[in-house]
């Protein structure tokens, strides 16, 4: 693993707020999380509004010739990447049942999951 | 010295980069350390050698050079995001001297090193 | 922790203010900048009002104006030297946009 120039560790959080065919973002919050994983920052992932379309089963990007980035939310564990937030409000808004592509998505409150985003010192939202 | 450092992710043509240009200022002008601008997603096109914006428009890179060299604020391009928008560093240079070739582990540094981050 | 929200759009175009209020915590604070000004006119505002103190709502002032945004007292008027210090005050600055 790599570490930073001062070892010093900030808790990160980032919050991804689209689908993951509506913008870049959940490609490009993904590459900033594996990275701060890599240099060992403790990263959580935080999944808000239509974010969590990203999680659900049965998305196919490959169908429209999308890179299916979602494939290496697998890799997060090997990352340290433990924490997977998912709104549970915003699963309910959308009619979506709670049954995600990965394993380990905790499913929490609205309250919680304000709650435990205020806990970061770093808040990325893509 | 509190410190901060800023992530720009909007395009030089949105009126919102304009924004981020003037907080930056206002920081190091009272007195805090900017210790980067970290240009991510669209924010890499700020950093365009070619960029030919009409005169009587807004100076987008202009300022941030002006930023860079009036008070020594690093200003770093995550080359991948950059190399995607056809910016790059080897033949026909097309990036800025400004700028600094970067990648997310500059991100990681400014992280850990600041007092805040702040995304724009 | 404390978190201050800077809300950069509009409400009436998109939905970032609205989800802005999903994840506002008592001890928050909200930053209206850019075409986040006109959220001042929206009717969540008072909601935000409601959920956090008075004190803890601003916008940029020189932002509004350019806006034909008519200042409030439903929030505080401050420039972008205030917004620094805000950004050191709170211990998060979250960004919607």
């Amino acid at each position: 693993m790599m570490q930073t120039d001062q070892q010093m560790t900030k808790s990160i959080a980032i919050v991804n707020a689209n689908g993951p065919l509506s913008t870049n973002g959940g490609k490009d919050s993904l590459d900033a999380a594996l990275i701060y994983g890599s240099y060992e920052q403790p990263v959580s992932l935080f999944f808000h509004a239509d974010g969590v379309f990203q999680l659900i089963q049965g998305n196919n990007l490959s169908s429209i010739e999308q890179k299916d980035y979602l494939k290496t939310f697998e890799a997060l564990t090997f990352y340290d990447i433990e924490n997977i937030y998912c709104c549970g409000q915003s699963l309910a808004q959308r009619g979506l049942e709670q049954d995600f592509a990965i394993e380990d998505v905790q499913v929490v409150n609205i309250d919680d999951f304000a709650t435990k985003l205020a806990e970061h010192q770093i808040i990325l939202r893509f | 010295m509190p410190s901060l450092a800023f992530v720009v992710t909007t395009a030089p043509t949105s009126q919102n980069t304009a924004t981020a240009i003037n907080i930056v200022k206002a920081a190091v002008q009272n007195d805090i350390n900017v210790i980067g601008v970290f240009f991510y997603q669209q924010g890499v096109l700020n950093a365009a050698k070619n960029l030919a914006i009409p005169n009587d428009e807004y100076q987008t890179k202009q300022h941030w050079l002006q930023l860079a060299s009036e008070f020594n604020i690093p200003l770093h391009l995550c080359i991948t995001a950059a190399e995607k928008r056809g910016l790059t560093d080897e033949v026909d240079d097309s990036i800025e001297q400004a700028f600094t070739v970067s990648g997310l582990g500059e991100l990681v540094t400014l992280s850990s090193q600041a007092d805040r981050v702040i995304q724009l | 922790m404390s978190v201050l929200h800077l809300v950069r759009t509009s409400g009436f175009s998109d939905t970032n203010f609205t989800q802005c209020l999903e994840l506002l915590l008592k001890n928050d604070g909200i930053a209206l900048i850019d075409d986040g000004c006109y959220n001042l006119a929206h009717p969540a505002w008072r909601e935000a009002i409601s959920k956090i103190s008075l004190e803890q709502c601003f916008f940029i002032g020189t932002h509004a104006h350019a806006r034909a945004i008519k200042d409030t007292s439903e929030a505080t008027n401050i420039g972008l030297t205030e917004l620094n210090q805000l950004f050191l005050k709170f211990d998060t600055v979250m960004t919607w946009q």
